[in-house]
């Protein structure tokens, strides 16, 4: 049963941190952390699967850099839409594998009127251009910016 | 396929291309699958042939054999070929009236006009001299060309295949003209399916790199006989996976109304630019590899990373076995792109909310030149910040909280406030719904 008894204990906790910090890229690469907690490989691997299960591990897996990978050009792209069409536009962008991020935020009246926004990243500035301009005439949607990153200040985890 | 956004990605130019390695499906008719075949071949690449449409005469000639009747007996100005089997046709038809001679005597005097090269070329085959080409081969390109001409009251004939869409007698009408279209000959869905079956088969087991489609009915008679002979939505996540190449902007538009992510579009409609323009989309690909000093295992192994990370307890060993590569390699691989920065680490993503981190915010905030090192410093000190951008914008930082309750968000605004900014510099845009949280780059 998933819900409300999945509270995580101290040692969930600890285990998630670890998670954070990132696995060990060595051969054994729950060795350490076993020791540190004392709980066997078996317990930590079926602790992390209850974990993965129930949906507070929301990914496991590597963090990819994207700027090496040649996609330099980082934009977070804002629009207004109008609220009942919102999810639907959401839930479509969501679905589109270039997209990486997107969620509506609450808007701040006649200062900040964009409610949906959502991050792309490409390989140049001009080519995410024209492919967020064709994206949005096709949905309709006139009102947008796009902010492109000039510099990343800071990108890690929020630590507990 | 993350490199597919558009065609030309890179925005730089490929000096020698190559298709070497790269199994390319070809679907046109099979009297027509040769010329593509060629191409692709002297480019390094492997053709597969599944033609997906065949070519038929028209049954009813009645319209066609008037055309013919009508440019011998003087009465016709202009003769517009769509494609070669429009030639092929509409010379058998002549031939079997009994009126091939005088009919290539008639033409040889008139305005003969071809759609593109293949199809000039047809004509010259069969001693034809006066050929003239639009600028572009298509429809578009045949309306440009004649709109220069004076139409008014000129006769022109258009053989051509049976279905296909009115906007060329729209548009020569518009112009004065009269417009007598004739069904040429018929495109049907193939016949023969065994080659189809197959197609299907290995588009979904992977075997194929590019599907090149050649006319609208090509798209059609993929998506009629997937739904007949399999799962459609398989074998369209599968076409997801690989290069899709549209000859013209067409074929484009139609596999873009279906959904599809046309990566290949030459800007030439002929079948050697689009071959060259396959082999150079993947030339690109590769070049962005080569910059990285990254190979096929590599990208092998950041997709294995990325996705389905095994929660076991040498995940190392099923990760190798899974790729196929021994797993001392694979750990020295994933070490260099660690060393590289081209990996961040590998580990878990908590969903925050479930663990009690409910409020979370995006601030944009109107800073000043001077005062940006400063609140750099305050900001990137923040544990509940997780990422920190300078953007082009007024607004010019942008950062992201997440915390436990708002009133942690507001001693952050504060904080802000205290260096010297005002309030309505600050924008603060919580979350209300999220979309997509997940990252993933494939190279």
């Amino acid at each position: 049963m998933k819900g409300s008894g999945n509270i995580p204990d101290d040692l969930d906790m600890k285990l998630m941190s670890f998670l954070q910090a990132g696995i060990p890229v060595e051969a054994d690469p729950y060795r350490e952390i076993s020791e540190k907690l004392g709980l066997n490989r078996q317990e930590i691997i079926s602790r992390l699967k209850k974990l993965h299960e129930d949906g507070i591990i929301r990914r496991l897996g590597a963090s990819i850099v994207p700027s090496k990978l040649g996609y330099e050009a980082n934009g977070m792209v804002v629009c207004e839409v109008s609220s009942d069409k919102i999810s639907e536009i959401g839930e479509y962008l969501a679905g589109l594998k270039e997209i990486t991020h997107c969620y509506e935020r609450k808007p701040v009246p006649n200062v900040w009127n964009y409610n949906l926004f959502f991050m792309i990243h490409g390989l140049s500035r001009s080519l995410v251009e024209e492919y967020v301009s064709k994206l949005l005439k096709k949905l309709g949607i006139n009102k947008f910016e796009i902010l492109f990153s000039v510099k990343e200040l800071k990108k890690a985890s929020v630590m507990f | 396929m993350w490199l597919n956004l558009e065609r030309n990605w890179l925005g730089y130019e490929v000096q020698s291309v190559s298709l070497k390695g790269k199994v390319v499906a070809i679907v046109r008719p099979p009297d027509q699958v040769k010329e593509l075949s060629d191409v692709i071949e002297s480019l390094g690449g492997t053709p597969y042939e599944a033609p997906l449409i065949e070519v038929t005469p028209a049954k009813d000639q009645e319209f066609l054999i008037r055309l013919i009747k009508d440019t011998v007996s003087g009465r016709m100005d202009f003769i517009a070929f769509m494609s070669q089997n429009g030639v092929r046709q509409t010379f058998e038809v002549a031939k079997s009236e009994g009126l091939e001679k005088s009919f290539k005597d008639h033409l040889r005097k008139i305005n003969l006009i071809s759609i593109g090269p293949k199809t000039k070329l047809e004509l010259e085959k069969i001693g034809f001299s006066n050929v003239k080409l639009p600028e572009e081969y298509s429809s578009h390109g045949l309306i440009r060309l004649l709109e220069k001409t004076d139409l008014k009251g000129k006769r022109i004939g258009l053989p051509r295949a049976k279905g296909v869409d009115d906007t060329l007698r729209v548009a020569f009408e518009r112009l004065g003209a009269e417009v007598f279209e004739a069904e040429a000959y018929e495109v049907q869905k193939t016949s023969d399916t065994s080659l189809v079956k197959k197609l299907i088969r290995d588009l979904i087991n992977r075997k194929i790199d590019v599907i090149a489609f050649t006319s609208p009915s090509t798209v059609r008679s993929l998506i009629e006989n997937s739904r007949k002979f399999s799962d459609l939505e398989k074998v369209k996540t599968s076409l997801q996976k690989i290069v899709i190449a549209s000859i013209g902007t067409t074929t484009r538009k139609v596999l873009e109304e279906l959904g599809f992510e046309v990566q290949v579009t030459p800007s030439e409609f002929t079948v050697e630019a689009l071959a060259k323009e396959i082999a150079s989309y993947f030339e690109k690909e590769d070049k962005i590899k080569k910059n990285l000093g990254l190979d096929k295992l590599d990208s092998k192994i950041l997709e294995a990373l990325q996705f389905d990370f095994p929660l076991v307890e040498d995940p190392w060993e099923h990760i190798a076995e899974k790729i196929g590569v021994d797993s001392q390699n694979l750990l020295s691989r994933i070490k260099r792109m660690i060393e590289l920065g081209i990996i961040r680490k590998i580990g878990g993503f908590p969903n925050l909310k479930k663990i009690g981190f409910t409020a979370s915010t995006l601030i944009g905030v109107k800073v000043p030149q001077d005062k940006l090192e400063e609140i750099t410093n305050i900001i990137n000190g923040l544990n509940s910040v997780s990422h920190n951008y300078l953007r082009e914008h007024q607004y010019n930082l942008w950062f992201t909280i997440t915390v436990k309750d708002n009133e942690e968000i507001q001693k952050i605004i504060e904080s802000v406030r205290n260096i010297g900014i005002s309030d309505e510099d600050i924008l603060n845009l919580p979350v209300v719904k999220s979309f997509k949280t997940d990252v993933r780059f494939t190279l």
